[in-house]
């Protein structure tokens, strides 16, 4: 059985981020006892050819549309027997997914964050409920998924260099007239340490305080939804399902009440520290460490402990 | 010009916690109990659409929305904010993971009643299933626009829209008709009509319209359901302040922030 992995570079992701999807996800194919393809979209200028495994394809487009992308992967896929296409983790991931489920009459599940095979049956799970509940969903060949937050993988797969082929975009884009890049978020970068806000923190300066000691020490940092929604941080600042996904070392909440849609954001850190009022916020339960006090009593003590200890 | 915005209200999930999740037999979980809300997103395509009326002549409103009777009172606000028409499908079926389903009820009113802009939510609960704008643009073949956060006139076949990719902004000038699949937009409140609005569109009347069932042959029917386990250890700190940080360090962040 041959799967298929499309992949994404971009403006802001590294080669090595992709790099790491791919090894990921070239892992769990070999669990189930899959070969694989890859096909990269990227602007082909910025691609570097000595990251990848296996037979790579890379796909250069000029125009940022997810209809465009999947009319570049149907004509791909023309005459090629793929049992599986597995779209890894992008802001497109779940739109290309469902176009190419109904161009190629594929059954499809979006959100994918774990994947197991028994004999011929393949079973994902995802959430619903807003990140509340695991759904599971019996797919049977030939199937496409979008994939979400699966950044490794138990099989390590080392040491097959990749064979590249360049394709040429040939999909109309006629209904897109132009396109220009209006802000280039290159802050983006994933950092071993998070500090995450929320709605406990009652002052707009403390917010921004928390940012500039985060950016000065080299660390990420992020907020919730309704903080964002209120004006005292910026979209692109959003945790969570509907913002950015987590996977740091140490991830600090402060002033958060832990709702699935955010929880999703850090729920792969190593270790949760949380700064509450509220013993018995949703949070304190899934969190490594807790701290029961007003954050006006802990933010400075905090922050100069990080400062001394990261400067030690 | 018309712009078409599918809208759903749904429970206020986050008003639950983890621990009171119950999946029931018939793979659901009781939430009868919670207010209903607007979907973040369709709250952001409605007020988005306000807006963007307010900048070109004679934009005819459409708010469309698949539920239950109890939805009316917020399409009773829509019409009252200056949506033209505001459109229910009544269902008793379970359309929760039957992104199909919705997509071609869509696509059936949108036959009769043909538009120049749909404005989607990119997923809702409670099926989170992100797929519909995708399949009503497929159905329709329309190009798609996705991760919206904010649109604006160009003239009267193409439209300015900005979008979100991997956290940067990129702009594009799209031509008409389209769909777009909104995200986190900045304007994300929808206002609220006043008295003199509200009586003005006492006369305004809700349309109704047919659910089309399809087979969900692309996308399954879930086989289980589960509660996710997102218990860690919960050590408590019994001490408070300044103590509480230095033993936090000394006991778990010292060694975590040596190995980073």
């Amino acid at each position: 059985m041959r799967l298929l992995f499309v992949l994404q570079i971009g403006k802001n992701d590294t080669v090595q981020k992709v790099r790491k999807q791919q090894r990921a996800l070239a892992g769990l194919a070999t669990e189930f006892s899959c070969d694989f393809d890859t096909v990269i979209v990227c602007d082909a200028t910025c691609f570097e050819e000595t990251s990848f495994i296996g037979d790579v394809f890379i796909l250069g487009i000029k125009i940022l549309n997810p209809k465009t992308i999947a009319g570049e992967i149907v004509r791909f896929l023309k005459d090629k027997p793929y049992q599986g296409i597995l779209i890894g983790e992008d802001t497109f991931a779940n739109d290309i997914a469902v176009l190419l489920a109904y161009e190629k009459q594929l059954q499809c599940i979006t959100n994918v964050i774990d994947l197991q095979r028994i004999g011929n049956s393949f079973t994902f799970t995802r959430f619903a409920y807003s990140n509340n509940i695991y759904v599971d969903f019996q797919v049977r060949k030939p199937f496409v998924v979008s994939v979400r937050t699966l950044s490794s993988s138990k099989t390590k797969v080392e040491g097959i260099r990749g064979n590249y082929t360049y394709l040429e975009s040939k999909t109309n884009t006629d209904a897109i007239r132009g396109q220009e890049i209006v802000l280039s978020n290159d802050e983006i970068v994933q950092k071993e340490v998070l500090f995450a806000c929320g709605m406990g923190i009652r002052k707009r300066e403390d917010i921004q305080k928390i940012r500039t000691f985060a950016q000065t020490h080299g660390f990420s940092f992020g907020v919730t939804r309704p903080v964002a929604m209120r004006g005292w941080a910026s979209i692109s600042e959003i945790i969570g399902v509907s913002g950015t996904i987590f996977s740091p070392k140490i991830c600090v909440t402060i002033g958060v009440s832990g709702s699935a849609a955010f929880y999703v954001g850090i729920e792969n850190s190593e270790c949760i520290v949380t700064i509450n009022t509220d013993e018995s916020a949703t949070i304190i339960s899934q969190s490594d460490r807790v701290i029961i006090d007003s954050y006006e009593n802990v933010l400075d003590h905090l922050l100069t402990q990080f400062s001394q200890t990261t400067h030690e | 010009m018309n712009v078409f915005v599918t809208c759903k209200f749904c429970p206020d999930l986050d008003r639950m916690k983890q621990s009171d999740f119950v999946v029931q037999e018939e793979m659901g979980v009781d939430t009868h109990f919670l207010p209903n809300i607007l979907n973040c997103y369709d709250e952001s395509s409605l007020e988005l659409s306000l807006r963007f009326g307010e900048t070109v002549k004679n934009l005819e409103k459409t708010a469309f929305t698949i539920g239950p009777k109890t939805s009316e009172q917020v399409l009773d606000s829509l019409l009252a904010l200056g949506f033209e028409h505001a459109v229910r499908v009544a269902t008793e079926y379970d359309v929760r993971f039957r992104p199909e389903t919705i997509a071609a009820t869509i696509c059936n009113y949108l036959h009769d009643h043909p538009q120049d802009l749909l404005v989607l939510g990119r997923e809702a609960p409670l099926g989170n299933n992100a797929a519909t704008a995708q399949l009503v643009a497929s159905y329709l073949n329309l190009p798609l626009i996705s991760a919206v956060v904010d649109f604006s006139y160009r003239d009267e076949s193409s439209i300015s829209v900005t979008f979100q990719h991997e956290g940067s902004l990129y702009r594009q000038e799209v031509s008409l008709p389209c769909v777009f699949s909104m995200e986190n937009a900045t304007i994300s409140k929808l206002r609220m009509p006043t008295l003199r609005q509200r009586m003005k569109a006492k006369n305004c009347t809700i349309e109704y319209a047919q659910l089309e069932q399809k087979d969900s042959s692309l996308f399954p029917l879930p086989i289980a359901m589960r509660i996710p386990n997102r218990r860690r250890l919960s050590s408590i700190s019994q001490k408070k302040g300044k103590d509480a940080v230095y033993e936090l360090f000394e006991k778990d962040l010292k060694k975590r922030l040596e190995e980073v």
